[in-house]
């Protein structure tokens, strides 16, 4: 038989850890947790202000020199396509006097050049870059006899030879440019039209 | 203070004191927790932009000795040839200085110049993606005329072509005279570089005779 000597609302536990006593430490350490929490959180946003200024100050040190180096880049891009278009003025030229030089030298003896033009125009390539084109335009007369191999090789001394081999584009002779000299019926006259390669500026 | 001992009164307490934490959480939230964090991430990326914003200056300052080099060696080169062989306005006219320079390498060649004559400034087209940036050089052009023979003419324009990389001759015209066979009517049009400066040339001949 049980008998129970005390009321309900008089018992008490035997235990040592009460369940008070575990919701105040339960409660504490959440206290405690949630301080720490913060106090993290509040540290890492004063580290991330502290680390903002510092970059601040380097900044302010830095700019400056980056500017002036930014400036400098500016300048070498200006100078650099400055002395680009100065150079273009050089490699676009054809130096006439050696290239008539090399005309006296290739022109066989029985031919008699009477007249010689040179004309310069600009062009634009087909990658829109200004290009000078150079026309060479030689006339002359030779005897009837041979006159027709005497101009034929003078055709191929100035598309072969130098220093015309890599200057010229063509040499022709126009159409009706080869004809019997009016002024003597027994010389010919005639014309060679020689186009130089396009030279460009850039 | 005691809770009621009322059931239902202590329950309703207990859902009023709910109500209030739950408002007070809200408010915390809304006006201290979340602009906490949202400055915290604009901190943060302020912070990114700047790191990177140093990251390229300190880039660009460590290849700031090669472009300094760089730099120089353009302007040492760009310099000598401009004061070496670009031409430059005497008192305005740029005329002056290249008869002066014709004539002392006809001389050489003992050619007497007929007459030379101002063409103008003239400046070489361009398109495209440059369409618009002004160049830095334009040719100033004279038209020569001399009597003179083949050699004469060679050796006359070559000394001039030696003499100065950057002129061009653009344009030759050499006729001969059934009257005296040595000697040739000679008609050269020669151009020269002049500087340009804020698209202007210097002197006086800039504008005129443009053609």
């Amino acid at each position: 038989m049980h008998i129970n000597l005390i009321l309900e609302n008089e018992q008490r536990s035997a235990s040592p850890v009460t369940f008070a006593m575990f919701i105040r430490i339960v409660a504490g350490t959440l206290i405690v947790l949630v301080l720490l929490g913060l106090f993290s959180v509040y540290f890492s946003y004063r580290e991330l202000q502290n680390s903002v200024r510092y970059c601040d100050t380097e900044w302010a040190e830095t700019e400056p020199k980056f500017l002036a180096a930014q400036q400098l880049r500016q300048d070498l891009i200006a100078r650099s396509a400055k002395l680009k278009e100065i150079q273009g003025w050089r490699t676009t030229r054809v130096e006439w006097g050696r290239q008539m030089e090399g005309v006296q030298a290739v022109t066989p003896s029985l031919i008699q050049l009477t007249e010689l033009k040179v004309s310069q125009d600009i062009l634009m390539l087909s990658n829109s870059v200004p290009a000078r084109v150079f026309e060479l335009r030689l006339s002359g007369r030779t005897a009837a006899a041979r006159s027709e191999s005497n101009v034929s090789e003078f055709q191929t001394a100035l598309f072969k030879q130098p220093p015309f081999d890599t200057y010229i584009e063509s040499v022709n002779i126009p159409a009706g440019a080869f004809r019997q000299d009016p002024l003597n019926k027994a010389d010919r006259v005639f014309e060679i039209v020689c186009k130089y390669n396009p030279r460009s500026f850039e | 203070m005691k809770l009621p001992e009322n059931k239902k009164e202590r329950l309703q307490v207990f859902v009023l004191i709910g109500i209030g934490v739950a408002a007070v959480l809200y408010a915390m939230t809304q006006l201290v927790v979340m602009p906490f964090f949202a400055s915290k991430q604009e901190l943060r990326s302020s912070l990114q932009t700047k790191k990177a914003k140093l990251e390229k200056a300190e880039r660009e300052l460590n290849f700031a000795p090669k472009i300094k080099t760089e730099f120089d060696s353009v302007t040492g080169e760009l310099d000598t040839i401009i004061r070496a062989h670009v031409l430059r306005p005497i008192l305005g006219s740029y005329l002056v200085g290249v008869s002066e320079t014709l004539e002392m390498q006809a001389r050489s060649c003992n050619i007497k110049l007929d007459e030379v004559q101002e063409i103008g400034v003239r400046e070489p087209p361009r398109t495209g993606k440059k369409a618009t940036v002004a160049r830095a050089f334009k040719a100033y052009a004279v038209q020569v005329s001399v009597k003179a023979s083949y050699e004469q003419t060679a050796a006359f324009l070559r000394k001039l072509e030696d003499m100065n990389p950057y002129l061009c001759v653009s344009d030759v015209r050499i006729t001969g005279q059934p009257d005296s066979p040595e000697t040739h009517r000679v008609t050269l049009r020669i151009e020269w570089p002049i500087e340009v400066e804020g698209g202007k040339e210097q002197g006086a001949a800039a504008g005129r005779g443009d053609k």
